[in-house]
């Protein structure tokens, strides 16, 4: 990969990053790892979207690390929907109605979709294929973030914390 | 759930109209169709106040080291397919006062630093990912132990490091954390990536413990600081040489910070 090419891609790439991390200290972590992997596998590259390529490695990387500290995560509890109802918002009203502290409930898979559709403007079906789910899978996914990002938005979100024996 | 509303509009048609997907003759008739349906119009307004939200909140961002990070990369990557890894007295010292940037919190490029020059390889990040995890689990198991926390205990300090080191193929050594208010409790052999590893564990005048696990794989290289938040036990973790440190405990992430610090600072005064 031309490093030219990459370089215009990095202010996208770590907005991407951003999107999906904890706070920046992290994006920066997956947005290094992503280009350790993207040139590791560069024989991998079959000449299709390099943008979508990255992306694509960026969210297996995310779905990955998560998915490795989530096995240990005694007070992680999701609900059918894969949002994370064992960590409540916090205790102060104001900061329960922002939008920041609901995206961290959000199951990884969940957020990005969000994230694909709403902050880079991919389309349904391109961000299925960077998901590597069908579109149905996509607009469902969306449909149930949506709603529950409004139901935290809007306050009424009661949780109960359910300490490990 | 998604599904048929009435009058031919589906849910996924709100969704594609908040999105701004639909062509302009299907957009003007699920703009009709939302006028004469208030609730829903609300509901796509808030959805559409979302992604305005989203976006003012996640915006494209060069950084000044972005060429350096991509070279390094790069070199990465390719040092990957070699088995000489570079390590020495440098890359030490360049370590050491990258993990200070981090943890004395200064944003911007001072965090790319640590990528500046030799970095960790994938085989690194690989194991580098599997210590909060296991960090996590062996602070879930131990630190609640009221009789069995520890296999050998602090009493028997030269015997458990001489035991814990021998099973590790390291010189061990059980940091000295009393001016942070922690005391060794003891420790315990644990299995870690495959291979043994070492949980030792310090508890503080309030009964709060930390636990540190202590991994050893040859093929390892120095890694930066990384932070896990897991919920109420939070990590603080890196590679230092060969060996991976995990540092977990419910106290405050600064405080956390301030000793996963002195745990490096004794650690590399060797």
């Amino acid at each position: 990969m031309s490093e030219p090419a990459i370089l215009d891609l990095m202010p996208l790439l770590r907005r991407y990053a951003r999107s999906l991390a904890r706070d920046r200290f992290d994006a920066e972590d997956l947005l290094q790892d992503c280009l350790v992997t993207a040139y590791s596998r560069e024989d991998d590259w079959r000449g299709v979207n390099r943008k979508a390529w990255l992306m694509k490695i960026m969210t297996n990387l995310n779905f990955n690390r998560l998915r490795k500290n989530r096995k240990s995560r005694d007070l992680f509890e999701a609900d059918q929907d894969g949002h994370d109802i064992a960590h409540p918002a916090s205790p102060d009203p104001v900061e329960q109605r922002s939008l920041r502290a609901a995206l961290e409930l959000l199951s990884p898979e969940n957020r990005a979709v969000l994230m694909l559709v709403s902050v880079e403007g991919y389309s349904y079906a391109e961000a299925a294929e960077i998901l590597d789910v069908p579109v149905g899978t996509v607009m469902s996914r969306l449909s149930r973030t949506r709603k529950f990002l409004a139901g935290q938005l809007a306050g009424d979100n009661v949780f109960e914390l359910r300490r490990p024996e | 759930m998604t599904g048929r509303l009435p009058e031919g509009i589906a849910e996924d048609d709100l969704h594609a109209y908040a999105d701004g997907q639909l062509d302009p003759k299907r957009q003007a008739e699920v703009e009709a169709w939302l006028h004469a349906h208030p609730e829903w119009h609300d509901t796509v307004t808030g959805w559409q106040q979302q992604n305005d939200t989203l976006r003012a909140m996640f915006t494209a961002a060069a950084n000044p080291d972005d060429a350096a990070l991509i070279r390094t990369a790069r070199k990465q990557a390719e040092r990957h397919h070699t088995p000489d890894a570079q390590t020495g007295p440098g890359w030490r010292r360049i370590a050491a006062a990258v993990a200070i940037f981090v943890l004395g919190g200064l944003g911007g490029s001072a965090i790319t630093a640590r990528f500046l020059d030799n970095g960790p390889g994938l085989q690194t990040i690989a194991y580098l990912q599997t210590l909060p995890a296991a960090a996590n689990a062996g602070y879930g198991i131990y630190a609640s132990e009221v009789r069995h926390p520890v296999e050998v205990y602090a009493d028997q300090k030269d015997h458990l490091v001489g035991w814990l080191g021998k099973r590790l193929g390291i010189h061990m050594q059980a940091p000295d954390l009393t001016k942070d208010g922690f005391d060794l409790v003891g420790g315990r052999l644990v299995p870690f990536a495959g291979k043994p590893g070492a949980l030792l564990m310090y508890q503080d005048q309030t009964g709060a413990r930390l636990t540190l696990l202590i991994g050893h794989n040859p093929d390892n290289e120095n890694t930066g600081f990384r932070f896990s938040d897991a919920g109420k036990v939070q990590t603080f973790y890196w590679i230092d040489g060969e060996i991976g440190y995990a540092l977990s405990g419910e106290i405050t992430k600064p405080r956390l910070q301030n000793i996963a610090d002195a745990v490096y600072r004794q650690i590399d005064a060797k």
